[in-house]
C-alpha cells in the first residue's frame, strides 16, 4: 500500500506538472532552440530500450530452447508492455500541442523516421500484448478455479479474458503455435523499434549522433537495461511473493551471466562511439567530446560508464556477485546508469550544433530541466512501475502452467 | 582705480575643466575615411565611403558615422548627399541629377567627405580628385576568334580623347565576382586608348535562356579616374537548364511524393507484420470458439500444491 501510495503521489505531481505544461505551453520547460529534445526524449529512449527485454527473455531464449527462463517470461513481458505504453505517452507529453497529434496520421510522411517510430511502437505494443496474453490463458483458468478467494471484479475480469480456455489439446496446439509465431515476429520488430529510435538521432547530422553504428549501439544498450530491470524485478517479486522456490539462485546466476555479457557488449559499443571520434578529434566533435570527458557533463558521463557498465561487470563477473542481493544492486546500477546514459545521448549533442546560432543567448548553451520536466519524467517512471505493480497484483507473476509443465518435464 | 577681482574657485574649476576637455579632445582617435568614385557605363555615378578607426593596432569599421558628401566645394549647393555608415562602416550615395550642370562645366572634379563631429571623433575632411573619364566596350569576331575591346576616354577642353597607359581589367560578370576573359589579369591601353582581350571562355553558363552573358571592362581604384566600368550583354554563353528534383518522388518530398520503393518496402513490412497480428487475433477467436463448444474440465491437471503457491503469488 505504501509503495502504491508513493507511486500514485509521483504520478499526481507529474499530472499536475503536465496540466501546467498544457495550460502554459512548453514555456514551463527549460527546453529551447538548442535543446529542443530534453529529458522527455531521454525518458522516451529509456522506455523504448527497457521494453526490448520482452523479446530477449521471452523470444530469444525460447527460440534457443532455453527453459530455465520460463518463470521470468511474464516479468519480462509485463515490463515490456508497461514501458512501451509510457514511451508512447512521453512522446505525446513532449508535444507542445498534443491536440494536434492526429496531424501525424493525416499528414505524416512515410519518409520520416519519426513516422517509422510511430508505426513500429504501435506494432510492438500489440505484439507484446499478445505475447503476454497467450501464455496467460491457461493461468486464467487456474485463477478462475480459485474464485472463492478473489474479489468479484477480479473474477469478472478473468472470466472475460479467459473463461473459454478449457485446456483441450486443440487449444494448447493453437496457443503454442501462436506463441512461437509471436516469438519469431517480435525479434525483428524489437530490433526495428530500437534501430528506428536510434535513427531519429543518427539521421540527423550532429556531433555525437553522426554514426553508422547507432542501431547496434542502441540495441545492445537496450538489452542491457532490460536485463538489468528484469534482475531488479526478479529480486523484488521473489522476496515480496516468497517465490524462492521458482525464482532460484540458478536464475540469478544465469541472468548474471547474461547481464555481464550484455554489459561487455555495450561497453564495446561505447568504446567505439567515443574513442574513435576522440582519436580523430575533428573540430566539430571536439567541443561535444570535451564536454563529456572533462567538461560540464563529465561527472554524469563517467557516472553512467562506471555505474551503468564497469561496476556491474566487476560485481557480476565473479560467482559471488551473481547471488540475489549483489545482483539486485548491480541491476539497480545498470538501470540508473542507463537512464543517465540516455540523457547524455540526447542533451550534450543538442548543445553543440554544427552550425551554432548567431548571437544565441547564453542560456541556450546550458540545459537543466525545470521542476515540471522532472515531475513529469518521474511521474512517467512511477506510472510504469504502477502498471507493473497492477499486473503483478492481478495476474500471476510466474507463468503457472508453463513453469509446472517445465518442472514436470525436467523431473 | 578699481580693484581687480581675485579669481574665484568656480573660475579655476572651469579653467581646469576646459583644459581637461582640450586634453581629452587631443586623445580622440582619428577617423579614417576612404572615399571612392564609381562610374558605371558612363552614366550612373556614385560615391562609396568607408570609415575606419585604429583600435588595438587593427583597423575596425565605424558604424553610424554621419558624413556629408560634396562636389568641388563644401557648400549646401554642392551637397551630393548625407550618409550614415552601416555595420561594415560603409555607405553609398549616388551623384544627384541636380548637380549635372556643375559636373559638365569642368574636366576635373573634387569630391569632399566631411564627417560630423561626435563624442568619439572630431570633424574630419577627406578629398578625392578625379578626371572625368569613361570606358567604352565593344566586341569583335576575327576569323572565328571572339575578342573584347575596351577604350578609355578622358574628357578635356576639346571633348572626349583617348587615354594611353591606363590599366584595366576585362572580364565576365559572374555571381561571385568577375571572370577574366583570357589569360591576362590586366590590360593597358595603347595610343588609341584601346585594349583588347581574346575571349577564351567556352561553354560558359549563360544568365538567361537567350545565352546571354555580361562582359565588363573596368578600372579599379585608378588614381586619376577612380572606378570606371562598362558592361555589355552578349549572347556568348550557353544556357543550361538546371535539373531539379522538386516535386518529384524523393525521400525529402511531401507525403504524396514518397518514392515508390519506400512505399513498397515499408508497406510490405507493415502488411506482413500486421497480417500476423490479425491472424493471431483470429486464433484467439478460434480458441474461444473451441472452448465454448467443450465442457469445462473439473480439475486442473497440474499438481495442486505448486498451483496454489503460484496462484497466491
Amino acid at each position: 500500500m505504501i509503495w502504491v501510495s508513493i507511486l500514485l503521489a509521483f504520478c499526481l505531481v507529474g499530472a499536475f506538472a503536465y496540466y501546467r505544461q498544457l495550460t502554459r505551453g512548453l514555456a514551463v520547460t527549460n527546453m529551447g532552440d538548442y535543446v529542443s529534445w530534453g529529458i522527455y526524449i531521454s525518458n522516451f529512449v529509456f522506455f523504448v530500450a527497457i521494453s526490448l527485454v520482452g523479446s530477449l527473455i521471452t523470444a530469444v531464449l525460447r527460440l534457443a530452447n532455453v527453459h530455465w527462463s520460463t518463470p521470468l517470461t511474464r516479468i519480462a513481458e509485463i515490463i515490456a508492455v508497461s514501458a512501451i505504453v509510457f514511451a508512447s505517452i512521453i512522446i505525446v507529453v513532449d508535444m507542445g500541442r498534443p491536440d494536434r497529434f492526429y496531424n501525424l496520421f493525416l499528414y505524416g510522411r512515410i519518409q520520416s523516421p519519426i513516422m517509422w517510430d510511430v508505426i513500429v511502437i504501435t506494432t510492438y505494443f500489440f505484439i507484446s500484448l499478445l505475447l503476454l496474453y497467450f501464455p496467460l490463458l491457461p493461468d486464467l483458468k487456474i485463477l478462475l478455479a480459485n474464485k472463492a478467494t478473489q474479489p468479484k471484479w477480479l473474477t469478472k475480469m478473468y472470466t472475460v479474458l479467459g473463461t473459454f480456455w478449457r485446456g483441450t489439446a486443440q487449444q494448447i496446439r493453437i496457443s503454442d503455435k501462436a506463441i512461437n509465431i509471436l516469438c519469431i515476429t517480435i525479434i525483428p520488430v524489437a530490433f526495428c523499434i530500437h534501430t528506428v529510435t536510434s535513427w531519429l538521432f543518427a539521421t540527423t547530422y550532429r556531433p555525437g549522433w553522426d554514426s553508422t553504428n547507432f542501431g547496434a549501439y542502441f540495441i545492445s544498450g537496450a538489452f542491457l537495461v532490460g536485463a538489468g530491470a528484469v534482475v531488479v524485478a526478479m529480486y523484488v517479486f521473489r522476496r515480496y511473493y516468497k517465490l524462492e522456490k521458482y525464482i532460484t539462485e540458478m536464475h540469478f546466476e544465469k541472468m548474471g551471466r547474461i547481464v555481464v555479457m550484455l554489459a561487455l557488449l555495450y561497453l564495446y559499443f561505447n568504446v567505439n562511439e567515443y574513442l574513435v571520434p576522440a582519436f580523430k578529434m575533428k573540430r566539430t566533435e571536439d567541443e561535444h567530446l570535451t564536454t563529456l570527458f572533462t567538461g560540464e557533463y563529465a561527472p554524469l558521463f563517467w557516472f553512467a560508464i562506471l555505474v551503468g557498465m564497469i561496476l556491474p561487470i566487476c560485481i557480476l563477473v565473479f560467482k559471488a556477485g551473481r547471488k540475489p542481493l549483489p545482483m539486485f544492486i548491480a541491476g539497480i546500477m545498470v538501470v540508473v546508469g542507463a537512464w543517465f546514459k540516455r540523457y547524455l545521448i540526447v542533451t550534450p549533442t543538442l548543445l553543440h550544433p554544427f552550425l551554432p546560432m548567431h548571437d544565441a543567448p547564453a542560456t541556450y548553451h546550458h540545459y537543466f530541466p525545470s521542476w515540471e520536466e522532472w515531475a513529469i519524467a518521474l511521474g512517467s517512471l512511477a506510472g510504469a512501475l504502477l502498471v507493473i505493480t497492477f499486473f503483478a497484483r492481478v495476474f500471476p507473476i510466474i507463468p503457472i502452467q508453463e513453469t509446472i509443465t517445465e518442472d514436470e518435464k525436467a523431473a | 582705480m578699481k580693484k581687480l577681482h581675485k579669481p574665484k574657485p568656480v573660475c579655476l574649476a572651469l579653467a581646469l575643466a576646459f583644459c581637461t576637455m582640450l586634453f581629452a579632445q587631443g586623445e580622440k582617435p582619428e577617423l579614417s575615411v576612404n572615399l571612392r568614385y564609381f562610374n558605371q557605363n558612363g552614366s550612373l555615378q556614385y560615391l562609396k565611403v568607408k570609415t575606419m578607426v585604429k583600435e588595438d593596432n587593427k583597423l575596425q569599421p565605424v558604424t553610424g558615422a554621419v558624413l556629408n558628401l560634396y562636389l568641388d566645394e563644401a557648400s549646401a549647393d554642392n551637397l551630393i548627399g548625407k550618409v550614415k555608415t552601416d555595420e561594415k562602416g560603409e555607405a553609398k550615395s549616388i551623384v544627384p541629377p541636380s548637380l549635372k550642370d556643375k559636373w559638365a562645366t569642368a574636366t576635373n572634379h573634387k569630391f569632399i567627405a566631411v564627417s560630423e563631429k561626435t563624442k568619439k571623433f572630431d570633424e574630419s575632411t577627406t578629398e578625392l580628385t578625379i578626371t572625368k573619364a569613361k570606358i567604352v566596350l565593344d566586341t569583335l569576331n576575327e576569323d572565328g576568334t571572339r575578342k573584347v575591346t575596351a577604350q578609355v576616354l578622358a574628357f578635356d577642353s576639346s571633348g572626349w580623347a583617348a587615354e594611353k597607359g591606363v590599366e584595366l581589367k576585362i572580364g565576365v560578370r559572374r555571381l561571385g565576382g568577375d571572370l577574366k576573359v583570357g589569360e591576362e589579369e590586366t590590360y593597358t591601353t595603347d595610343s588609341t586608348g584601346g585594349a583588347s582581350g581574346e575571349f577564351k571562355l567556352i561553354n560558359l553558363p549563360a544568365i538567361d535562356g537567350k545565352n546571354n552573358i555580361v562582359l565588363v571592362a573596368k578600372t579599379e581604384d585608378n588614381e586619376q579616374y577612380g572606378n570606371l566600368s562598362f558592361e555589355k550583354t552578349v549572347p556568348w554563353g550557353q544556357f543550361k537548364k538546371s535539373e531539379t528534383n522538386f516535386d518529384k518522388r524523393s525521400l525529402w518530398g511531401t507525403r504524396n511524393k514518397a518514392p515508390y520503393w519506400l512505399l513498397l518496402i515499408a508497406g510490405s513490412i507493415m502488411a506482413g507484420v500486421w497480417a500476423v497480428i490479425v491472424y493471431l487475433i483470429f486464433q484467439i477467436r478460434k480458441i474461444k470458439k473451441i472452448g465454448k463448444g467443450k465442457q469445462p474440465q473439473t480439475a486442473s491437471p497440474l499438481p495442486q500444491k505448486k498451483e496454489q503457491t503460484l496462484t497466491n503469488a
